[in-house]
């Protein structure tokens, strides 16, 4: 290291980044040159640099291993022979024994070596999210095609983002964990994630949603979140979409209240002309109170044509007095 | 004017002036006042109806066309002075037309202080060659009709079934029609349009609601502004466009461009080149016989058996693709910038792969069942990463390509 182009001090937190970012590929062509230089140059270099190596690339080989799988079938089942073995009565106590022990044992080392174990758990979490990751494949949503029923969750798990603190010397990683579950919309885990979805995906999702909703729309619950939509939303489409899935209800009071404020309150013409058609096929004598009043103000045509149907249907004058 | 024609206007004329007299008459029904008038006329080929209300026609085998119209007034007051008025002039204009079609025109009368509804029924001859109907403030329904039909419903809807010959139809309501024995041409302000069956080319528009097809036996044209598209076949070419719905295709026997710009496009089989675009939503695909394009900006793709050169693009969803030995695949494209892509091919499909990953390539990044496809790493631990092979000899070029994601290319079971 004593060359005038040499690398600097092997204890330089500098040149560990440097290796590091050699290795993550992330130097540019000149920079390369001179790492590339310093190992064919200086041993001693050399050496840092295959340990720095080695380092991560045994942090790389537990988060990207070979198959995860087979590992963790073989060690299920030797424990299950291992507790198959063990007597039933004692079983429970030693196994409540050796966890006791073990806990204080563990809880001694990590109060002695704090720092140790929080980067081990770091590291360990790391591993576990790429293994996750890696464990599950995208095969199910082919399967999905074939079987839509089948209850099954996946997780699939990518890369958003990796930043390198040169400060800190900490690699951030950003890991997007997608969880893709199927099943019947009536499960009470799919329906509640389905409400969410209605009230907060993009549109293409919201629409989706409500049709795989629609089947439930008799429960009070999920009609009330299809009104809300209904009422509320900013796409239209996806308004419409909400009127039709409770459409079959429009018999029922809290339907025919919403079909009522689609009248007085929607900004698209298209929605109220399908509230009052809807209305028309249900006349009733709850509504004509706010038709009346949708009389006086109504500028569209056909939706006060057909107000005036209902309240000629239902006998009810076409005035308010 | 050809020569038989000659003699059909004075006929038609004295038998204009010899019609039925139309009957009238008015009388008080409760709170409301009632009057109907009605009449006859020679049959004829064209049948033109004005009229204000709703106004339902009926084929039927019948040599002459007779029609029923009633108006029904509701006064406010308890003094009738008004509706009587209106009832004065009130009434139809029954005539043959100078070309010789029958003419209909109702006269509703504008009425202070009341409101008059009108109804019009016209029974015509089943096998007369047209009907020009028009309504404003009212509904059309016409049934059982072999020839064509024009309606428009201004401040209405529109429903036809069994009509022989070709239906046009405008409406501000919705518009529903069962079987059609010609083409079909619809639009609508606001309502759903629904076809049941139509023996010819068929174009239906509306600027909010669904549209439901059961069955075209030519091309069709399906297009709304915000709403659902559903058509179960279609025998000639689609083209379906939805502003912010779902598009549902079972079967065409050519090819469909299907466009949203938010919801899902779920596709059966098509027989021709498949196009399908949306915004936010997924596409699905069971079978294309000529060839897809399919785009989805924030969606997954599902493609199943495909013959033909296959492009499917995502931003950020997941591609799938079941490739199927039995359709010959030409040079094809599989791209998404953050999500995976899922092929399986089957172990007879000769096919040349292609597979770049740009970014985190790390040891299972690119993974195939494969070992004539080899995967290759980049140094770098987040660089990219590469496969390549050919299958049975080789044959079109697949390329799948991912910047965040993975790759899985697998041996078909």
């Amino acid at each position: 290291m004593s060359a005038p182009d040499g690398p600097p001090p092997l204890e330089s937190n500098l040149l560990r980044r440097r290796i590091q970012l050699y290795l993550y590929g992330e130097l540019g062509f000149a920079e390369r040159s001179e790492i590339d230089c310093w190992l064919e140059q200086d041993p001693e270099f050399r050496e840092l640099f295959l340990d720095e190596r080695a380092f991560l690339e045994s942090l790389s080989a537990s988060a990207l291993g070979p198959e995860p799988e087979p590992l963790l079938d073989s060690c299920r089942e030797a424990l299950g022979r291992a507790v198959a073995e063990v007597p039933a009565p004692c079983r429970r106590r030693s196994l409540l024994a050796r966890a006791s022990a073990a806990r204080s044992r563990v809880a001694a080392w990590m109060a002695a070596r704090p720092l140790a174990w929080q980067a081990v758990g770091a590291t360990a979490m790391l591993a576990i999210g790429f293994l996750a990751g890696r464990a599950f494949s995208p095969r199910a949503f082919l399967h999905s095609l074939s079987a839509p029923a089948a209850a099954a969750d996946r997780t699939l798990t990518g890369i958003e983002a990796v930043r390198l603190d040169p400060v800190s010397d900490r690699v951030r990683i950003v890991i997007e964990e997608r969880r893709a579950i199927s099943g019947v919309s009536s499960d009470p885990t799919i329906r509640g994630m389905l409400l969410d979805t209605v009230q907060g995906a993009h549109a293409g999702a919201r629409l989706t949603s409500l049709d795989a909703l629609r089947v439930q729309a008799s429960d009070r619950d999920v009609r009330e979140a299809m009104l809300q939509i209904m009422l509320g939303d900013d796409d239209v489409g996806v308004r419409l979409k909400a009127f039709e899935a409770v459409e079959d209800y429009a018999s029922q009071p809290d339907v025919r209240e919403a079909l009522v404020q689609t009248l007085h309150r929607d900004r698209d013409p298209g929605m109220r002309v399908h509230a009052i058609q809807l209305l028309r096929e249900h006349p009733g004598r709850d509504v004509a109170g706010p038709l009346q009043e949708l009389v006086e103000r109504e500028s569209d045509p056909l939706v006060l044509q057909e107000t005036l149907r209902i309240l000629d249907a239902l006998g009810a004058s076409m005035e308010r007095y | 004017m050809q020569a038989w024609r000659l003699w059909l206007v004075p006929l038609a004329a004295c038998l204009a002036a010899c019609a039925v007299p139309a009957r009238a008459g008015a009388q008080p029904s409760g709170r409301q006042w009632l009057q109907v008038r009605a009449g006859e006329l020679p049959g004829s080929e064209r049948l033109v109806v004005r009229t204000s209300g709703d106004l339902v026609v009926t084929g039927e085998a019948a040599a002459v066309i007779r029609y029923v119209a009633r108006f029904r007034a509701r006064s406010a007051a308890a003094d009738f002075a008004p509706v009587r008025a209106a009832f004065g002039v009130s009434g139809i204009d029954a005539r043959t037309l100078p070309d010789g079609a029958a003419g209909l025109t109702l006269r509703r009368p504008s009425c202070e202080g009341c409101r008059v509804l009108a109804r019009l029924e016209v029974s015509v001859p089943e096998d007369m060659a047209e009907l020009d109907l028009a309504t404003q403030g009212g509904d059309i329904v016409v049934r059982g009709f072999l020839g064509a039909v024009a309606a428009e419903a201004a401040g209405g809807s529109v429903e036809m079934d069994a009509i022989g010959s070709k239906v046009s139809a405008t409406a501000s309501g919705r518009i529903t029609l069962g079987a059609v024995g010609g083409s079909v041409f619809c639009k609508t302000k606001a309502g759903r349009i629904e076809l049941k069956q139509a023996d010819g080319p068929v174009q239906l528009e509306t600027e909010v609601g669904s549209v439901r097809v059961d069955m075209v036996s030519r091309n069709a044209v399906l297009r709304t502004g915000a709403g659902s598209i559903r058509i179960e076949h279609v025998g000639g070419m689609l083209r379906a466009e939805t502003g912010s719905g779902s598009i549902q295709v079972t079967e065409a026997l050519d090819g469909i461009v299907a466009e949203a710009s938010a919801g899902s496009i779920r596709i059966g089989r098509v027989g021709g080149m498949l196009r399908a675009e949306t915004g936010s939503g997924s596409i699905q695909v069971t079978e294309a016989l000529n060839g897809i394009v399919a785009e989805a900006l924030a969606g997954d793709i599902w493609i199943g058996r495909v013959a033909g050169a296959l492009t499917a693009i995502s931003l950020t969803g997941n591609i799938a693709v079941s490739l199927d030995g039995r359709y010959p695949l030409r040079d094809s494209v599989l791209s998404t910038e953050v999500g995976d892509l899922f092929v399986e091919l089957p172990e007879t499909l000769a096919v040349t792969v292609e597979a770049a990953m740009q970014m985190f390539g790390g040891r299972r990044g690119i993974v195939s069942d494969f070992p004539e496809i080899r995967v290759r790493r980049s140094s770098g631990l987040l660089g990219r990463a590469e496969a390549s092979g050919s299958l049975n000899g080789g044959g079109a070029l697949l390329r799948l390509g991912t910047r965040i994601g993975r790759i899985e290319i697998r041996r078909q079971r």
